[in-house]
């Protein structure tokens, strides 16, 4: 049975030809996209490297251009997760700096009241831009939270942030998520 | 022998399909760090791959969905439809079986799940489907057996 036959389309070699004519279309199609690709991405303000680096990498080396220690070196400071009671409290009370590090879009659509956007996505820039507020006082603790259990910029926000010689943070793992479903007051 | 549907049936069906990929391309073209995380999550591929294929992917998504909108090398286009869908589904079907958190990353990023995973894998599969009857018209139109 022939590839026409069997598929109730064109006979004998015709259905060869032109399945070997349509993969020639497609694969026409798909050198004007990647040479379309490639020249888009060269300008963009940030373009992609051809080499993919992990998020924590990524963060890693945004740490390194803001002058955190070395990775090999041992930090001082520790992660502490906390549940939603304490978080509520913390924010009650207030004397702790509360960070949301969620990508700005997110974090722009509604806040933990009083958090400031430092995002595991854009953590230079984020960082630079409260630099002050956050480096006052390294040994003061730094309430930390995401989107939910599930996302893990908190924790890679959080090492980061250990690495650049903040003693404490605390880590809200229940996130916007767990905040928002307690009926808990929103920021915007 | 049954009537076939009309010819604007088929003009929706590549209207749908195809803006279905114009707008997924649309969103990771976007924003393609994102989408290269995306890639990375499912564990399918070589590193030196991602931020390649990142790159690559929405254009050619965009350009075939327009190029099946317009009715320009409707065969070639749905078949090219079907390969990538076959494909997006592998991928998925891959990670849930592994038990991967992923985010298909086909229309923008946000948190991943399960259900989330699931409801790509249902969406693709209708997709599919579009794309294949698609296909099989251009593919039957082009003579007999």
């Amino acid at each position: 049975m022939t590839l026409g036959e069997a598929t109730g389309g064109p006979g004998g070699a015709d259905s060869w030809k032109i399945l070997r004519k349509d993969m020639l279309t497609i694969g026409l199609v798909a050198i004007v996209s990647a040479l379309s690709g490639f020249a888009i991405n060269q300008f963009r303000g940030t373009p992609l490297p051809f080499a993919y680096q992990p998020r924590a990498e990524r963060i890693a080396q945004a740490a390194t251009r803001l002058g955190a220690p070395a990775p090999t070196e041992t930090p001082t400071g520790d992660v502490e997760h906390i549940r939603l009671d304490r978080m509520a409290s913390l924010v009650q009370e207030g004397g702790v700096l509360i960070l949301d590090a969620r990508a700005s879009v997110f974090y722009k659509q509604g806040h933990i009241p009083g958090a400031l956007n430092v995002s595991r996505e854009e953590f230079e820039a984020d960082y630079s831009r409260h630099r002050e507020a956050l480096e006052k006082d390294k040994t003061r603790p730094i309430a930390l939270y995401c989107a939910d259990e599930s996302c893990h910029d908190s924790e890679l926000v959080a090492q980061t942030l250990i690495r650049m010689g903040y003693q404490k943070v605390l880590l809200f793992r229940g996130g916007w998520y767990e905040w928002t479903h307690a009926g808990m007051a929103e920021e915007k | 022998m049954k009537a076939p549907p009309p010819a604007w049936v088929f003009l929706i069906l590549r209207c749908l399909v195809g803006g279905v990929f114009i707008y997924a391309g649309a969103l990771k073209i976007r924003d393609p760090q994102a989408f290269a995380d995306s890639i990375a999550t499912f564990q399918l591929l070589p590193m030196a791959v991602i931020n390649p294929l990142a790159i690559v992917l929405p254009p050619f998504e965009i350009l075939v969905g327009l190029a099946l909108m317009l009715g320009w090398w409707k065969r070639a286009m749905s078949l090219a439809v079907m390969i990538l869908l076959a494909v997006f589904l592998v991928a998925l079907a891959s990670a849930l079986a592994r038990g991967l958190q992923v985010d298909c990353g086909c229309f923008g990023s946000g948190p991943p799940s399960a259900w989330k995973t699931w409801y790509a894998l249902g969406r693709d599969v209708l997709l599919l489907g579009g794309a294949w009857i698609l296909h099989r018209r251009e593919w039957r139109a082009a003579g007999p057996a």
